[in-house]
C-alpha cells in the first residue's frame, strides 16, 4: 500500500515538473520574428511613366495578408547597387515608387534594367527583398475601324546600341477592364514590330458603348508589364439602369389579383358564417314546429 | 332537455348560482386595476402621447406588443378549440370551453390597444369610410372583424346545449331573470335528433372555419410587419412563425387559466393530472417548432449581414441581451425540458412553464417591435435618451395591466352565465355518466 502511494506520489511530481518545464519554455520564449513576402513588379503605364510595385505580405490561415506601413527601398544598377527612392506600405500591403522621367536609369551589357526592391526589418517582420529584370519597350495602339471590322494596331520596338529594334515573335494581349480585374478579350503575335489584334463584337460597354481597350504585355519575360490605354465606343450599349417600377399599394384601386382574392376568401367565409346561422334559425324554427 | 348525473350538473353551475368571497375579491382587484388604467387612459387623452414612451422613431411601444400577444392568444384559442373539436380528443371536454373564451375575450380585448397608439382617434372612422384594400392595415380590420364574427358563432353554437341543460334544470333555483336568458339563448333546443344534426353539423363547419381564419389572420398581422421594410420585420417566414407563436402563447394561457378556474371552481375532479400533461405535451411541441422558427428567422438575418439587419443583431446582443436569451432560449428550453422529462412532469412544474413561456413570448414580441424601430434607416435627428431609446412609461403599463384585468373580468362575468366546462362536450366524451333525455 506504501508502496503504491509513493509511485503515485512520484507520477503526479513528474507530471508536474513535466507540465512546468513545458508552461517555462513556452514563457520563456521569444517572440518569433515573422518572415514576410514579397511580390515585386515593374509597369510602364499608358502615360510612359514607369512604376515600381512591391506588395508585402505574410502568408497566413487565410492566404497572403497584407502588410500595412512597412517602408520598402527601390535599388537600381545590379553591380553596384544605387538607391532610387522608398515608399511605405499601404493597406493592400503595396509600396509604390514612381520613376522620375529624367533619372537615367543604367542598362547592364545585354541592354537591361535591374530593379530590386527591400522592405525594411523591425521588431515584428524580418526583411523580405525581390529583385526584377526587364528591356524597356516602347507600345503604341491605334484603333482601326473598316469594313473588316474592328482592329487594335499595336507597335512596339526596343532600343538597342541607340537603333530602334522591332518587336518580333512576342505575344500580346488585349484587354477590357472589368468590375475586379483584366479580361482578356483577343490576342495578338508580333511580326517586325506590328500586330494586329480582332476586337470582338460582342463586348458590353457602358450605356453609350464606351469602354477602355487595353493593349498589354502582362508579366512578360522581357518587358514586365507596359500598356497601352485608349478609351472608345466599341462596346455594346449595355443598360445597367433597374426599370422603374411602382408599388402598386400606392395606386389609387388595389391590383385586380388583390381585389379577386379578397372576394374568394371573403365570400367563401361568410358563406360558411350565414350557413351557420342559418342552422340556428332552423333549430328555432323546429322547436316552434314541435309546439 | 335534463341531465340525469344531478351532482355533475351541480359541480359545473356552482359559481352560476352562488358567489363565492374568492370570486368577489378577485374581481373587485380586476376592477381597481380596470380603474387604474381608465385614469391612465384620460391622462393619455388629455395630455396626449408625450405621456407615454413612444416619440418620433418609437412609434409603437407597448401597445402593439399588447396588441399582438392578445390577437396571439385569441387564435390560438381558435385553433386549439376548432382541433379539440374536429378530432373529438376524447380529454377535450374540460379544456375546450376556456380554449373558446380566450379565443373570444382576447379578441375583444386586443384591438382596443391600437385605440390606444392612434394620435388622432377621431381619425379613426376613416378607416371604415375610406377604406383601401391594397394597405396591410385595411385587411386586419377586415380580418380580425371577420374572425371576431366566427368565434362568436363558434362559441355560441357550442353553448346552445349547456344553454338548453340549464334552461330545463329544475333541481337549481336560478334567477328569474337568468332562466328566462337561458330560455332566449337555448334557441328553444331539445335536443331532438333533427336539431342534433343541425347543431353538430353547424359546429364541424364553423370549427373548421376558425382553423382556416385564425391562421390566415395572425398571418395578415405578420404581414403587416413582413411587408415593410425594415430591419428585422422584412421576412417570409413572420406568417407561420407568428401562428406557432400565437399557439405557443395560447396553450400557455390555456394552462394557467386552467389552474385558476380549477381551483376557484373546485373543478380538480374533472381538470385532472391527465389534461395538464395532455395541454403540456402541446406546448412542447409547439416550443420545438416555435424554437425552430426562431433560430431560422435570425440565423439568415445574421448570415445574410444585410447592413441594417446587422445593426439590430448588434443591439439585440448588446442592449436586449437579457431579454433576448429569456425570450428565445429560456422561454423555450424551460417548457421544453419541464414537459420533456416525466420526472418534473406534474401540475405546479406545468403551471410554471406555461407562465415562463407566456412570459417569454410577450417579450420576444417587445424585442421584435421596440429594437427594430430603435434602428431606422435615417439617422435619429434628436438626440434625447428618450428620443434615440423607448422605454414605456407607467401609463403604458397601467393600461397593460387593465387590459389583462378586463380580460380576467370578462372570464369571471362569462363563468356567472355560461358554465366553464362544457356539458354538452363531458356528456359526449362521458356518455356513460350523464345522459340528456329529450323532453319532446
Amino acid at each position: 500500500m506504501k508502496k503504491l502511494f509513493i509511485n503515485i506520489i512520484t507520477v503526479l511530481i513528474l507530471f508536474t515538473a513535466a507540465a512546468l518545464e513545458q508552461g517555462h519554455s513556452q514563457t520563456g520564449k521569444e517572440q518569433e520574428v515573422l518572415v514576410p513576402y514579397m511580390e515585386f513588379k515593374y509597369l510602364k503605364n499608358t502615360d510612359n511613366q514607369r512604376i515600381l510595385e512591391a506588395k508585402v505580405s505574410l502568408p497566413g490561415d487565410l492566404g497572403l495578408e497584407p502588410i500595412e506601413g512597412l517602408t520598402v527601398k527601390f535599388f537600381t544598377n545590379m553591380d553596384n547597387p544605387v538607391p532610387m527612392g522608398e515608399a511605405i506600405t499601404d493597406s493592400k500591403g503595396i509600396a509604390k515608387y514612381i520613376i522620375p522621367d529624367d533619372y537615367a536609369i543604367p542598362v547592364d551589357e545585354e541592354g537591361y534594367w535591374w530593379f530590386y526592391a527591400e522592405s525594411e526589418a523591425d521588431d515584428k517582420y524580418d526583411i523580405s527583398m525581390a529583385e526584377v529584370t526587364v528591356r524597356d519597350v516602347t507600345l503604341d495602339m491605334a484603333l482601326n475601324e473598316g469594313e473588316e471590322g474592328k482592329k487594335v494596331i499595336l507597335k512596339a520596338y526596343t532600343i538597342v546600341d541607340g537603333e530602334k529594334v522591332p518587336v518580333s515573335d512576342e505575344d500580346i494581349f488585349v484587354y477590357v477592364p472589368r468590375m475586379f480585374s483584366l479580361l482578356p478579350v483577343a490576342e495578338g503575335y508580333f511580326i517586325d514590330g506590328v500586330a494586329e489584334v480582332e476586337f470582338p463584337e460582342d463586348v458590353p460597354g457602358d450605356d453609350e458603348g464606351n469602354i477602355t481597350v487595353i493593349g498589354r504585355f502582362n508579366d512578360h519575360w522581357q518587358y514586365g508589364n507596359v500598356e497601352q490605354r485608349v478609351a472608345t465606343k466599341w462596346g455594346i450599349p449595355a443598360s445597367h439602369e433597374v426599370a422603374e417600377t411602382h408599388r402598386t399599394l400606392w395606386t389609387q384601386i388595389a391590383p385586380r389579383w388583390m381585389i379577386v382574392t379578397l372576394t374568394i376568401m371573403l365570400a367563401g367565409v361568410w358563406g360558411h358564417y350565414v350557413f351557420a346561422i342559418i342552422s340556428m334559425v332552423r333549430i328555432k324554427r323546429t322547436t316552434k314546429k314541435m309546439k | 332537455m335534463e341531465i340525469r348525473n344531478k351532482s355533475l350538473l351541480k359541480d359545473f353551475t356552482s359559481e352560476i348560482v352562488t358567489t363565492s368571497r374568492k370570486w368577489y375579491l378577485l374581481f373587485g382587484f380586476f376592477v381597481i386595476i380596470w380603474a387604474l388604467g381608465v385614469y391612465a387612459l384620460v391622462l393619455q387623452i388629455d395630455k396626449g402621447h408625450v405621456v407615454t414612451g413612444m416619440r418620433d422613431n418609437v412609434v409603437w411601444g407597448v401597445y402593439i406588443v399588447n396588441f399582438i400577444f392578445f390577437m396571439g392568444l385569441s387564435y390560438a384559442g381558435a385553433l386549439i378549440s376548432g382541433v379539440l373539436h374536429l378530432f373529438k380528443s376524447p380529454w377535450r371536454a374540460p379544456v375546450i370551453r376556456f380554449a373558446e373564451l380566450i379565443t373570444v375575450i382576447s379578441l375583444c380585448v386586443g384591438p382596443f390597444f391600437i385605440f390606444f397608439c392612434i394620435g388622432r382617434l377621431d381619425r379613426l372612422p376613416f378607416l371604415f369610410a375610406y377604406p383601401r384594400i391594397q394597405s396591410p392595415i385595411t385587411w386586419d380590420v377586415i380580418a380580425i372583424c371577420t374572425d371576431l364574427i366566427g368565434c362568436f358563432i363558434f362559441l355560441y353554437l357550442s353553448l346552445i346545449e349547456d344553454f338548453a341543460i340549464l334552461r330545463d334544470t329544475k333541481d337549481i333555483s336560478f334567477k328569474p331573470w337568468k332562466r328566462k336568458l337561458y330560455e332566449v339563448l337555448a334557441l328553444g333546443y331539445q335536443g331532438t335528433e333533427k336539431q342534433y344534426k343541425l347543431l353538430s353539423r353547424a359546429k364541424n363547419i364553423m370549427a373548421a372555419m376558425i382553423i382556416a381564419i385564425a391562421i390566415i389572420v395572425y398571418s395578415v398581422l405578420a404581414w403587416i410587419f413582413g411587408v415593410t421594410l425594415q430591419p428585422g420585420w422584412h421576412s417570409t417566414i413572420f406568417g407561420p412563425y407568428f401562428v406557432i407563436a400565437a399557439v405557443f402563447s395560447g396553450t400557455g394561457l390555456l394552462i394557467i387559466l386552467m389552474q385558476i378556474f380549477r381551483k376557484i371552481y373546485r373543478l380538480e375532479k374533472y381538470i385532472t393530472k391527465k389534461h395538464f400533461v395532455n395541454v403540456g405535451v402541446l406546448l412542447l411541441i409547439i416550443a420545438a417548432f416555435y424554437g425552430y422558427f426562431t433560430f431560422s428567422d435570425y440565423l439568415t438575418k445574421w448570415y445574410g449581414s444585410v447592413k441594417m439587419d446587422k445593426l439590430l443583431i448588434d443591439k439585440l446582443f448588446e442592449d436586449y441581451y437579457f431579454l433576448f436569451i429569456f425570450a428565445n432560449y429560456l422561454g423555450i428550453l424551460i417548457p421544453i425540458i419541464i414537459v420533456g422529462i416525466p420526472k418534473f412532469r406534474n401540475i405546479r412544474n406545468i403551471v410554471i412553464a406555461a407562465v415562463i413561456a407566456l412570459l417569454g413570448l410577450w417579450i420576444n414580441r417587445y424585442i421584435i417591435v421596440v429594437p427594430t424601430l430603435e434602428t431606422p434607416f435615417l439617422p435619429i435627428q434628436d438626440y434625447r435618451p428618450d428620443f434615440i431609446k423607448y422605454s414605456p412609461t407607467w401609463v403604458e403599463w397601467a393600461l397593460t395591466a387593465a387590459g389583462v384585468a378586463v380580460f380576467g373580468i370578462f372570464m369571471m362575468l362569462v363563468s356567472k352565465i355560461a358554465p366553464l366546462v362544457s356539458i354538452s362536450e363531458m356528456k359526449s366524451t362521458e356518455n356513460n355518466k350523464i345522459t340528456l333525455t329529450p323532453e319532446v
